[in-house]
């Protein structure tokens, strides 16, 4: 079984109140044994994009994959990063903003 | 004392905090108690320390919140808090001084540091970081410089996804942020007016605008994983969140994982102090001292409660009163944690030079297990010590 994934209380809190789009980055659960290549963890990303996108009924605004690192970047509606974060392939996630 | 912040304290709380707008404090508190515990401590903050807008997350031990001044007042003023840390804000670590450049300094062979850290010698033997490419994490440079002529064999620019910027920037733009070419100059330049002033000349920098007007992660990131594809081997950087985000420990592994050895500033906060991704276990982080031997007073250092490698930063190097390159074919010499990040960088490249088949661990485990701590220093403000290329040199071959 996938372990909860590490969500930044700052990210999880500003959810809580936030309203139309956010942007999140997210990384990725990797394979333990290898080094994962670029495209597998491209194909995991465009597919963790699709379930997101049929569960919440919502689409990204805009994304970009750091395929050597497993970090996806993305802006979308607040229903759809509620569900991104129940994703049983994310294992960290925070804002991309930080207080200034 | 009321017996409200009795009973938090009594929890072993150590709680956070950092105003985010005027009169209000975004507030973080960390339990080790019990969920069902956490949750009565956190009715009582909420009543008499003004916290509004509380989220709890009892499987984590965590509340996020925001109190008013007299409520951030009260939690600072508990003795028995156990620390006070920043929400993660991202910034560059910026120099905590600049100054033109003595003429002592100018009439140099080369600049104090890398004669500290006996870097000609390894020059004497051939090396200067040749076939190796060291990925530059910063605000960007100014490649016209002549002391970089044609030590940039790439750049990039990053947007706010972490997407590179097309068309390509002003790779070679004079007016670049000054902190990128003083970094760049220390790594991979040649000499300013006779004094050789980069650690490693014959390397190659793969060069990233990632900070500074727009300080978002999608851009570091972004930088990183470019890094990989330029063949990176090392990666310097002087930048990070400010306390321990443990978010992104995954990434350093990533770039370990890639062949990349992540050499990256502490901070210039001083004792007490780190920044994240420097403070993790798996990146080479450094501190910075003085000519006369000393810790800067500004160099950051933390213990954490953890086996491996407890103390931040893992060594010290050159960082006070260091000259390089500044935009426009001008010097300064800067101070700062900042300074000292090249430094090893560097170094690092000139041990792979001399070893290629080493691995990134075995390079690091040379340069920390050859540091030196001259009497008095302390491993608490030092860790493991002042950066010996000679010694380190002698330890990877």
């Amino acid at each position: 079984m996938p372990k909860q994934p590490q969500i930044d209380p700052v990210l999880a809190a500003h959810l809580e109140h936030a309203a139309g789009n956010v942007t999140v980055v997210v990384t990725l659960r990797r394979p333990k044994s290898a080094k994962p290549a670029s495209a597998d963890m491209r194909a995991l990303a465009a597919r963790v994009l699709d379930e997101t996108s049929t569960m919440s009924g919502a689409s990204p605004t805009s994304h970009n994959v750091l395929a050597n690192l497993g970090v996806l970047v993305v802006d979308a509606p607040v229903e759809f990063v509620v569900q991104l974060l129940r994703h049983d392939s994310i294992t960290t996630a925070a804002l991309n903003e930080t207080p200034q | 004392m009321t017996s409200t912040s009795t009973s938090i304290a009594a929890l072993g709380f150590a709680e956070v905090m950092a105003r985010v707008e005027p009169g209000s404090y975004e507030v973080m508190r960390y339990f080790s108690a019990p969920p069902e515990t956490q949750s009565a401590a956190l009715a009582a903050a909420s009543g008499k320390r003004k916290a509004t807008a509380a989220r709890h997350f009892e499987h984590l031990g965590i509340v996020v919140g925001t109190v008013d001044a007299a409520g951030l007042a009260a939690l600072r003023a508990d003795k028995r808090v156990g620390r006070v840390v920043s929400p993660p804000v991202l910034s560059l670590i910026r120099p905590v001084s600049a100054k033109a450049p003595d003429t002592a300094a100018l009439a140099a062979a080369t600049t104090w540091g890398i004669e500290y850290m006996k870097v000609p010698q390894l020059w004497d033997t051939g090396l200067s970081g040749k076939g190796v490419t060291i990925a530059h994490i910063d605000t960007g440079v100014d490649g016209t410089h002549p002391t970089l002529s044609n030590a940039i064999v790439s750049f990039a620019e990053f947007d706010m996804l972490g997407n590179i910027v097309a068309p390509p920037p002003l790779a070679h733009d004079p007016g670049a942020p000054p902190h990128g070419t003083h970094t760049a100059g220390t790594i991979i330049g040649s000499s300013i007016g006779g004094t050789r002033i980069g650690v490693a000349p014959g390397a190659r920098l793969a060069s990233a605008i990632c900070i500074e007007g727009g300080n978002v992660t999608a851009r570091i990131l972004g930088a990183m994983d470019w890094s990989i594809n330029q063949g990176a081997r090392v990666m310097s950087m002087s930048l990070g969140f400010r306390g321990y985000w443990p978010q992104f420990i995954v990434i350093i592994d990533a770039l370990r994982s890639n062949g990349v050895l992540p050499v990256i500033a502490a901070g210039n906060e001083g004792p007490g102090t780190s920044r994240s991704p420097g403070n993790y276990v798996k990146a080479l982080s450094v501190g910075a001292h003085d000519v006369n031997s000393n810790v800067a007073w500004f160099s950051s250092s933390q213990r954490f409660r953890r086996a491996r490698q407890p103390i931040v930063p893992d060594i010290c190097a050159p960082g006070v009163d260091v000259l390089s390159a500044q935009p426009g074919n001008s010097s300064a010499s800067w101070d700062g944690t900042s300074m000292a990040t090249p430094h090893v960088a560097g170094l690092a490249a000139l041990l792979m030079e001399a070893n290629p088949k080493a691995s990134i661990s075995k390079i690091e485990q040379a340069i920390m297990s050859t540091a030196q701590r001259p009497a008095g220093i302390s491993a608490e403000r030092a860790g493991a010590g002042f950066v010996n290329a000679l010694e380190a040199l002698a330890a990877v071959e």
